[in-house]
């Protein structure tokens, strides 16, 4: 019989049983799928209506991933890097869900009938910048968690090797946050024009705040790809899912955010919007498929910390296999 | 040629390890924890289990946490070890 001389080469545990984590996931990801059927083409509903519905699926799946986040963290000792990690990851989806329901406040659509006073616009968009700017500090936040993280994993030992392809892969997300800030100018314009009719002096802040959100996600960038690197030498496991899951979450938001700028500058420079309007709602699902994958990163890092250890089934199998050669 | 004991113990180790953390994680890290004990991985023995067990607690729980790290290390001890009580 062939020997096992490599750990790497040994059959990995049986996944043929389904746990009742993954049971959970797919639940969410069909729930989710039924409600943007249901309501993005079987029911042609109302601007706010739509976008309130977008948002509550969000908001859904921020909460469960928050409430999964911290679960986890609970798990670890006071004072270690992964309780504070998983605390700050649990905030983002949050955060992120806050933002984009910022938006709903009154006063802001360009669909809303009639003239809307100065004030009311203005609070409004004052709101919308405070979610702004929480949003780029939670950019920070993470930037910090990927840094930790990855010290951590250098601390515990486990080999690294940065190849090209991550040089590349650094250098395509600096680019694509670039991008969604450059453009991110059309997209505050495009999506409040009654602030930057009345209320215009807050248009220089989001720019600031634009600006500010760029080292962060420069920062992201080039942690995310060392942590995903840790992540793919790990060898598989719960825990390099759970890293996975939430650096993609956080590439599929910025790929989002460069995604709705372009689209947003199309919009600026008068190109007709009858089929703009589709390209938005794909920057909404792109946001939505966001917050699923922070909700898969958290339920997996939940499944590690907390699920009972399955003896492999192939334990017996293996012996005798090793005792034979 | 067959494989030494000490070897089976590691990857039998590594095996229950693997779906948490990875399979080269848990290599890495129960190569290092029996460098920490002073043994080889060809010398291991089953009497060893326990202090590996030990010494591999807490780089585990910067992966899965105190409880899971406390889990695993027992499993180690019962299952690989072959001690009854933790």
């Amino acid at each position: 019989m062939e020997s096992i001389d490599k750990a790497t080469e040994l059959p990995l545990p049986s996944s043929s049983v389904r746990s009742k984590y993954a049971i959970w996931r797919w639940a969410a990801l069909t729930l989710i799928i039924a409600v943007e059927v249901t309501f993005g083409f079987l029911v042609s509903s109302a601007f706010r209506m739509g976008w309130g519905i977008r948002v509550s699926v969000c908001a859904t799946l921020a909460c469960a991933a928050m409430a999964m986040a911290f679960l986890s963290a609970r798990s670890f000792g006071r004072g270690q890097t992964a309780r504070r990690s998983w605390l700050m990851i649990g905030c983002l989806g949050v955060v992120d869900t806050a933002l984009f329901a910022t938006y709903l406040m009154p006063g802001l659509s360009a669909a809303q009938p009639g003239p809307v006073d100065a004030a009311t616009v203005e609070r409004s968009g004052i709101v919308v910048l405070v979610g702004t700017a929480l949003s780029m500090l939670s950019r920070f936040m993470l930037a910090y968690v990927l840094w930790k993280t990855a010290a951590t994993y250098r601390k515990t030992g486990l080999k690294f090797h940065f190849h090209r392809r991550d040089y590349i892969a650094v250098l395509l997300l600096l680019l694509v946050a670039t991008v969604s800030v450059v453009y991110s100018n059309a997209t505050m314009r495009v999506q409040l024009p009654r602030v930057v009719a009345q209320a215009p002096n807050l248009m220089a802040w989001f720019d600031v705040v634009e600006i500010a959100r760029l080292v962060a996600l420069a920062c992201c960038s080039v942690f995310g790809v060392v942590v995903w690197r840790y992540a793919t030498e790990m060898g598989g496991g719960l825990v390099a899912k759970a890293w996975r899951s939430v650096l993609l979450y956080a590439a599929i938001y910025l790929l989002r955010f460069a995604y709705t700028g372009v689209i947003s500058h199309l919009v600026t420079n008068g190109i007709p919007s009858a089929e703009l309007r589709t390209a938005y709602v794909l920057g909404l699902w792109a946001l939505i498929l966001s917050e699923y994958m922070l909700f898969l990163g958290a339920s997996y890092q939940y499944e590690a910390c907390s699920s009972t250890i399955e003896v492999p089934q192939e334990l017996d199998s293996l012996a005798s296999q090793l005792h034979s050669v | 040629m067959a494989a030494s004991s000490g070897e089976f113990l590691v990857k039998k180790s590594v095996f229950l390890l693997a779906s948490s953390v990875g399979t080269v994680t848990a290599e890495t890290l129960i190569s290092r924890a029996i460098d920490e004990i002073g043994r080889t991985r060809a010398g291991l023995t089953a009497s060893d289990i326990p202090g590996l067990a030990l010494t591999l607690k807490p780089a585990l729980s910067s992966f899965v946490g105190d409880e899971k790290a406390e889990r695993l290390t027992s499993a180690l001890r019962v299952l690989v070890g072959g001690v009854l009580a933790p």
